[in-house]
């Protein structure tokens, strides 16, 4: 007892500053996020601007009951769901694979090029990317086309009307916008190994693989765990431009384009309405507090030092 | 006990913040308005939205316009003006956030983006009634009962028409030097049979585009036949013929009209009339103005003539009118061009003054400055006439309607015949018996939704004829109504049509 | 055998490089290609690498209109500038402090800035409170301060490399020596976090640098708006035309056109590109301080 008193005395003032380090980020979080939350509400109300945000009538969960009401609210849930699971494997399969690629380039000049390039599509906005897959898939004008079947139209593939080949087009744009991003990410964490980890390997006579097996990947875990934790809290949403803007909001395609946020974008094209769309955005957060906090349970269980809280 | 900590925590920081949550302060609208205007009180500063084009900047000369502005609207209602200018991409939000943080803002656009069918149900505008008959007489007397009704929702006016010639038809226009000189003639006005006997001359003969539908979201089916719609693309359905006396509202998807309408476009695909699809995002006024595409779709009215017809020239051919859809008062034309005044307006009846001010015979300048900027810096007067301005194109207040409009300058290349033109329009017009009616589907909002999924999803193609066969295109039509009304339009339907016999009989 | 081993690996790691950098850089090169391509070929024929035509009026549109985007510029590089240096600061510090797993109460701070990246009040309520709070209102704090300061995700990633890239015998020694929390923060950690800052600083530069919203939302005043907010209220005016198309008396012919739109993307990313190599020697290998021979 008398112990444990005097330990969380000498904690209090070898913490302290930390406490106060804290500080600055937790006033910001409190202004940017917290004091907003009381908005959560309009989700159970119809939102009244005149009245606001507390003074508006509440209507229980009719927000909610709005957006399961339609017949496709299977498939915006199963492709949202979908897709985010194959993006968040695949993400770290790529991810991974170019940052310990990119870590053995030692050309100066090539790793600056190859760098700045792998980023560029990350800069692009979805609208502009969005132009440039219509440049390349167009029916009539579409590189591809041309280049597949030259001026026998005949045999032109109507890219925007068969859905078939959207989740691979959209998977291969979302991986080919997000990989240069994706590589950096890990590649903070690649550059911070220690190298002399490397040398014993070597002398040891340690093939490359062998290196990557042993000592890259065991300590790229926590980064990969990480973000793959925090890419599941984001599960039930998704990039709208990616679903709304490549396909060019094409009807044939909602069978594997329509996710929540573009069926709440175009179910508001009518008439605006604050409720549903912070229904689903609640519903949004809550499921993917659900799976950020089981996911995160399971890695506990597993690895104490991976789980992220 | 550590979630309870963590709950404790959530709940602690959204009660915190609930405390905080009060914005959209509400004006209590009932109170005493009196009708005289109190000269000697200190100025109430009264703003208004001037809708511009993205990407313009007229904020070096927002001060100047607005001391213009003062020196009219001080002496004669006690009020200055702060004009807010806001680009059309923003104008919708700009309202609807400036009302929640109760930020400064009186005269509202309700038009274009922001029509009044989206701002209704989200208390974003006062009721006008009681203002309007204390402070609003110029405006009483410029309009008739029955225009004013259009901004009439549930008993409440929530706005007042921008433009007192609220007339318009429907059709195309096309590119005439392309028509003359391949022989092709093309008559004033005719049905859509007439159209596609153009049009075919137009593929046949030349190699440029006939007709174009774009994305096919926005429904072209309007501006070739006769129906009054409800909601956005006749998502709360439509009536045929509406014009002529009908008053049975009907899925717009299902009537023969719309399958006739199908299959013509598929046929036109198949003649060539119909040449990109629904892929292309480009607007049909891009490739008309570039050339090349013979024929858009587009409301008839003296205003657009002479502003597309200038268009053209630019571009370097000749632009003429084929009429399809009769000119006629509907609240769809009534309703394209409209003000409001905030919930949140600190002095709402200032606001109607102001307003009131505008749509005077004395008021006219002050629009005028609203309209075209300063004489001198941003327009002139054309040589030979007193109401006549050529503008240099450094201010254009793109979307601002404004002012009695046989009072206010006219901009080249109309003349001074605008006036007359309109009249004349006025009086050989039709004016619909719904006028003043609006179904605002309230309590239908998860169907009007689910409708609008639906419609942006089967529309395009069937609007492009892309199906392979007739059969193809039939069907595709069956599925889209199937899916319609699945999601429920029948329901919102038959409301509209309850609410639209109450609306008959109280009159 | 270790070293031609090691030479397979290298020459793996260029081939998919190559092939990376070619999908990325041939749709670049294709934007910019559209951006000259004559309005009328684009039109007809689409983009493509060999246009029929080349137009320089894209860009003369942009130079006619230079003082708008210029002052926009200006306004961008500003407050990426600031916005960025505060950001990783602000990020370097809360990480910092969630990186001690046995500080009292960590759990709850880790959760406090996770719960963030769930659950938001949504635009209005946020809208409400910026303005009617805390009057951003067309001021650089409406353009700084939403959304882009600090986010979960950046104080996790750079949490997660303090935990585990920086050896904890580097804080025994310190404490040792008796130097101060704050010291052994400035002058030990942050020294061994060039990459990670380089990482967040990276991040955030492209966020304020891309960021339209902020500028939408919280500034009306014209001179403030950044060149995002301007391209992106062409491109959202143009859907708004749109939709109003039949109707409106403003048409298509006073907007900029798709390649205008092209040219415009091409400016907005090119001030990255060119100062992007700068930041990119941070990620080189062998920076890190124990590490030896470049």
């Amino acid at each position: 007892m008398e112990k444990a008193k005097k330990k969380k005395k000498f904690n209090l003032k070898h913490w302290l500053p930390f406490y106060i380090m804290f500080i600055p980020g937790f006033v910001y979080l409190i202004m940017n996020n917290y004091l907003p939350l009381y908005g959560l509400q309009i989700a159970f109300k119809k939102f009244s601007f005149k009245n606001g945000i507390t003074g508006s009538t509440s209507v229980g969960l009719k927000n909610f009951e709005a957006l399961f009401k339609t017949g496709d609210a299977f498939i915006m849930i199963r492709n949202t769901l979908l897709y985010n699971i194959l993006w968040i494997i695949i993400g770290i399969i790529f991810g991974v694979t170019v940052a310990i690629l990119f870590n053995e380039i030692t050309n100066k000049l090539a790793a600056k090029f190859y760098q700045t390039a792998i980023l560029l599509p990350y800069l692009m906005s979805m609208v502009v990317v969005a132009y440039l897959v219509f440049a390349y898939l167009s029916t009539d004008t579409g590189l591809f086309n041309h280049l597949l079947h030259g001026s026998d139209t005949s045999s032109y593939t109507a890219f925007y009307s068969e859905k078939k080949y959207w989740p691979f087009i959209l998977t291969f744009v979302q991986q080919w916008k997000t990989i240069g991003f994706g590589m950096l990410l890990y590649l903070s964490t690649l550059v911070g190994i220690d190298k002399s980890y490397y040398e014993a390997a070597m002398l040891d006579g340690a093939t490359k693989w062998q290196q990557i097996r042993f000592i890259t990947l065991p300590l790229l875990k926590p980064t990969i765990i990480m973000l793959a934790i925090l890419n599941i809290g984001q599960i039930f949403r998704s990039d709208f431009g990616l679903f709304y803007q490549i396909p060019m909001n094409q009807g044939a395609l909602y069978d594997v384009t329509q996710t929540i946020d573009t069926y709440v974008y175009r179910a508001l094209l009518v008439k605006p309405n604050y409720g549903l769309s912070s229904a689903a955005s609640f519903l949004q957060s809550i499921v993917g507090f659900i799976f950020i906090v089981s996911a995160n349970a399971i890695v506990r269980k597993m690895d104490k030092n991976s789980s992220i809280f | 006990m550590k979630k309870k900590i963590l709950s404790l925590l959530m709940v602690g920081a959204m009660s915190a913040s609930m405390l905080m949550g009060c914005g959209g302060g509400s004006t209590d609208t009932n109170s005493e308005v009196s009708s005289e205007i109190d000269m000697d009180e200190e100025a109430y500063e009264c703003s208004i939205q001037v809708v511009i084009l993205p990407g313009m900047d007229y904020s070096a000369q927002e001060s100047a316009m607005e001391e213009a502005l003062n020196e009219l609207t001080k002496p004669a209602i006690n009020c200055t003006v702060d004009i807010q200018f806001v680009s059309i991409a923003e104008v919708a939000n700009t309202t609807q956030m400036q009302i929640a943080a109760d930020e400064k803002i009186d005269l509202v656009h309700v038009a274009t983006v922001s029509p009044i069918s989206a701002m209704v149900g989200q208390d974003l505008l006062l009721d006008l009634t009681d203002l309007l008959e204390k402070r609003g007489q110029d405006i009483k007397a410029l309009y008739d009962e029955s225009i004013l009704a259009a901004g009439m929702v549930d008993d409440q006016l929530l706005a007042i028409p921008a433009k007192q010639y609220n007339v318009s038809g429907k059709g195309i226009y096309y590119n005439k030097t392309v028509a003359d000189a391949n022989g092709i003639t093309v008559p004033e006005s005719g049905t859509i049979d007439d159209l596609e006997a153009v049009l075919t001359q137009v593929a046949e003969k030349t190699d440029i585009m006939p007709f174009y539908v774009g994305e096919g979201k926005t429904n072209y089916l309007y501006w070739l036949s006769s129906y009054n719609s409800f909601g956005d693309q006749a998502a709360y359905g439509a009536i045929i013929d509406e014009i002529d006396g009908n008053a049975t509202i009907e899925n717009l998807y299902a009537s023969d009209e719309f399958e006739e309408f199908c299959l013509r476009m598929y046929k036109w695909r198949q003649a060539g009339i119909l040449q990109k699809n629904q892929e292309d995002t480009n607007q049909a006024q891009t490739y008309f103005n570039e050339g090349q595409l013979f024929a858009v779709v587009t409301d008839i009215t003296p205003a657009l003539k002479a502003q597309y017809q200038a268009q053209a020239q630019a571009s370097g051919f000749e632009a003429e009118f084929m009429t399809l859809v009769e000119p006629a008062v509907t609240n769809s034309v009534v309703q394209e061009y409209m003000w409001g005044i905030a919930a949140n307006s600190e002095r709402p009846e200032k606001a109607m003054d102001l307003l009131n001010y505008l749509y005077s015979a004395d008021g006219a300048a002050a629009a005028n400055i609203l309209l075209y900027g300063l004489e001198g810096e941003n327009y002139e007067k054309v040589e030979g006439s007193e109401n006549v301005i050529a503008t240099n194109g450094s201010y254009l207040a793109s979307f601002m309607v404004i002012g009695d409009q046989s009072k206010i300058a006219v901009q080249a290349p109309n003349d001074d015949t605008f006036v007359q033109q309109n009249e004349d329009m006025m009086a050989s017009a039709k004016v619909s018996n719904l006028i003043g009616y609006m179904y605002t589907a309230n309590d239908f909002s998860a169907e009007a939704g689910a409708v609008s999924n639906v419609i942006v999803e089967y529309l395009p193609r069937l609007q492009n004829g892309v199906c392979e066969s007739e059969e193809a295109t039939k069907a595709l039509i069956d599925e889209f109504n199937s899916a319609l009304e699945s999601a429920g339009i029948n329901e919102i339907i038959a409301d509209n049509q309850a609410h639209m016999d109450e609306f008959i009989a109280n009159k | 055998m270790v070293s031609r081993d090691q030479k397979r690996w290298k020459v793996i790691a260029h081939i998919v490089m190559i092939i990376m950098s070619a999908l990325a850089l041939l749709p670049f090169i294709l934007l910019i290609i559209a951006s000259f391509t004559d309005e009328a070929v684009a039109l007809k024929d689409g983009y493509s690498y060999f246009p029929a035509k080349f137009s320089l009026t894209a860009y003369q549109y942009l130079l006619q209109n230079a003082s708008v985007f210029v002052r926009g510029y200006g306004m961008t590089i500003f407050i990426t500038v600031v916005g960025t240096l505060v950001s990783v600061v602000l990020t370097a510090l809360t990480a910092y402090v969630l990186s001690k797993r046995n500080l009292p109460g960590v759990k709850i701070m880790n959760f406090i800035v996770l719960f963030t990246m769930l659950f938001n009040g949504g635009l209005v309520a946020t809208y409400i409170t910026y303005v009617g709070t805390f009057h951003v209102k067309n001021t650089v704090f409406g353009l700084l301060l939403p959304s882009l300061l600090m986010n979960a995700f950046t104080v996790m990633l750079t949490r997660n490399y303090f935990e585990h890239s920086i050896p904890e015998e580097i804080y025994e020694s310190a404490r040792i020596d008796g130097a101060s929390e704050l010291r052994i923060f400035i002058k030990l950690v942050l020294p061994l976090s060039g990459p990670i800052l380089a990482t967040v600083g990276l991040m955030s530069g492209i966020a304020y640098w891309n960021d339209w919203q902020n500028a939408m939302y919280y500034i009306s005043d014209q001179k403030l708006k950044t060149i995002q907010a301007i391209l992106n209220d062409i491109n959202n005016g143009i859907a708004a035309l749109t939709k109003i198309a039949g109707t409106s008396g403003a048409t298509a012919a006073d907007l900029p056109t798709q390649t205008m739109r092209m040219a415009v993307a091409v400016i907005g990313i090119l001030p990255i590109l060119i100062l992007y190599p700068f930041f990119q020697k941070y990620f080189a290998k062998g920076l890190m301080a124990g590490s030896v021979k470049g």
